[in-house]
């Protein structure tokens, strides 16, 4: 029933069908082309976010590194002040008599270390719990031993069972099997980047407010700093 | 710029002036020859800062040297330490021995003062150093471990665990393996509570499986296990596909499977060259098993 646009008179059955399997075959060529096509940016996917694993996982060390040398900066920033209350003290005996006995007077402040302030459960704790209850397949090894349970399910069923189908199969040939599973992971994939990206964004937030607590420590360390340094310079010169 | 050099032996000139004179018998009775020497010092400072200035790197880290030695005679550390990393640093683009010696004895001063952790950062100079002007790789090893050690010391774990790696590494790579899978696992637990850095504990225990491997099989494949059940993140993982894929693939003393799979591993995450030697290494030793 091929409505045939020859209309040559000898065109005989068999050259039909030969011309509509020519037909059949191209059109079949073109579908494998496109499930290359498609197989194939899958994989570019899948390598690129690869690539954003990897870079940002090592960003996440770094950053991680510059926390600690945050935290090490504020220790020793506390420690700086303190030790300038005592060299203050220590100048103001020198400086008059009348600055040794105010010392004596004066109430001893001890000065309490400005401690950070307890951080609630970070968001990022929350959203790792919530995306594990919420996605009970990938990660919970409990579920494992749930499927390892039922021994007289087959392998594909259980395979079947694991992924999820992403999209509706039209050739169910073995590039769409693998196009299925390279979703699948690109899914994953992003899961972890998105786990990642939560992550750095959280310590960066953290270390912002450390930094905004340093800037005036440090700033009044300066101004203690100049101070007893131009008070020393009189007291020198005298 | 000539000019400069000029000007920075000049100074050095001046300096030694400064130095030999306040030898002299009035030069001490007048109570001054802490100052001379000072004095001396700051020039022998800014000479070789007129020496940076020209370029001339060798003679910027003497005079560098020199300014740091006074500073001891005067006791004073901190200033000393200082100008001997300085040295260290001009040396380091002319003479990379010399730079490790001015380095070393800046990281003596600060030891000894208690401040690990500068010390720590100048010994993992110290390892680069060592690493890539010298390719002294064991040398660089003891230089990252002393730095890890103080690091820990300092509660600084996460440049401790740089250092770590850094060392496990190059231990592999000189075919130490039981060192490195140690270090390997050690880091790898640490990292796995931290949240951020959970995503880089399932590279420590691919790498830790890996040096299993060269040593190994059934190690492997037992390790393999171990480090699933402490973290299954490590299991989903792609690198634990590969390594059982591999391990399947040495029982069977299949060399194509072996290259196959690890094409196509590269394929998706470009394998760097310390994973392509080890893996090289996994690969001759089953063409080994077979000649036998």
């Amino acid at each position: 029933m091929a409505v045939s646009k020859n209309s040559n008179p000898f065109f005989a059955e068999e050259d039909e069908e030969d011309w509509s399997f020519e037909k059949k075959e191209k059109i079949q060529e073109q579908i494998f082309a496109s499930e290359d096509r498609q197989l194939d940016s899958t994989m570019r996917a899948l390598r690129s976010i690869q690539e954003s694993e990897s870079m940002g996982v090592a960003t996440a060390e770094e950053l991680l590194r510059q926390g600690e040398q945050l935290n090490n900066i504020e220790r020793k920033t506390d420690e700086i002040n303190q030790t300038m209350t005592v060299t203050q003290k220590h100048l103001n005996n020198i400086k008059s008599v009348f600055g040794g006995i105010k010392n004596w007077w004066g109430a001893k402040k001890t000065s309490t270390a400005a401690k950070e302030p307890e951080t609630k459960p970070s968001r990022l704790q929350e959203t790792l719990e919530k995306h594990r209850s919420d996605q009970p397949v990938r990660r919970n090894p409990d579920t494992r031993g749930f499927y390892q349970e039922d021994d007289d399910l087959d392998e594909d069923f259980m395979k079947g069972a694991r992924t999820q189908q992403y999209f509706k199969p039209v050739t169910h040939s073995a590039r769409e099997e693998q196009l299925n599973e390279n979703l699948g992971e690109i899914s994953n994939g992003l899961t972890t980047l998105k786990g990642l990206a939560l992550g750095l964004g959280d310590e960066i937030e953290r270390q912002n407010n450390q930094l905004d607590r340093l800037g005036p420590k440090v700033g009044k360390a300066n101004d203690h700093l100049e101070h007893q340094n131009k008070q020393m310079k009189t007291i020198l010169r005298k | 710029m000539a000019d400069n050099e000029a000007k920075g032996r000049e100074l050095m000139l001046e300096a030694e002036k400064k130095l030999n004179s306040s030898k002299g018998f009035f030069g001490s009775l007048f109570g001054g020859s802490s100052t001379k020497v000072e004095d001396a010092a700051d020039i022998f400072v800014r000479a070789a800062n007129m020496f940076k200035m020209a370029k001339k790197w060798a003679a910027a880290g003497e005079a560098f040297c020199r300014a740091a030695a006074l500073q001891v005679q005067l006791g004073s550390k901190h200033q000393a330490a200082t100008e001997y990393v300085n040295a260290g640093t001009c040396y380091k683009k002319a003479d990379p021995n010399e730079a490790i010696n001015c380095l070393l004895k800046a990281v003596e001063i600060y030891t000894d003062m208690g401040r690990f952790t500068i010390a720590a950062k100048h010994h993992v100079s110290i390892a680069e150093i060592y690493e890539t002007d010298m390719v002294d790789i064991e040398k660089a090893i003891t230089s990252y471990e002393h730095a890890a050690d103080y690091y820990k010391g300092e509660e600084s774990n996460s440049s401790a665990n740089k250092c770590l790696v850094k060392v496990a590494q190059y231990a592999a790579q000189l075919e130490q393996y039981e060192k490195a899978i140690s270090i390997y696992e050690e880091v790898g637990m640490s990292c796995m509570d931290n949240q951020l850095l959970k995503y880089s504990a399932k590279d420590y225990f691919f790498k830790a499986a890996l040096c299993q491997l060269c040593v190994d099989t059934l190690n492997a494949e037992q390790a393999i296990q171990k480090y699933e059940e402490m973290f299954p993140q490590f299991g989903d993982a792609r690198e634990s596909k590969l390594l059982k894929s591999l391990i399947s693939a040495i029982n069977e003393e299949d060399i194509d499977k072996f290259t196959d799979t690890v094409k196509d591993y590269d394929s998706i995450s470009r394998l760097d060259q310390w994973t392509t030697t080890m893996l090289l290494r996994v690969k001759k030793n089953i063409s080994g098993e077979d000649l036998r």
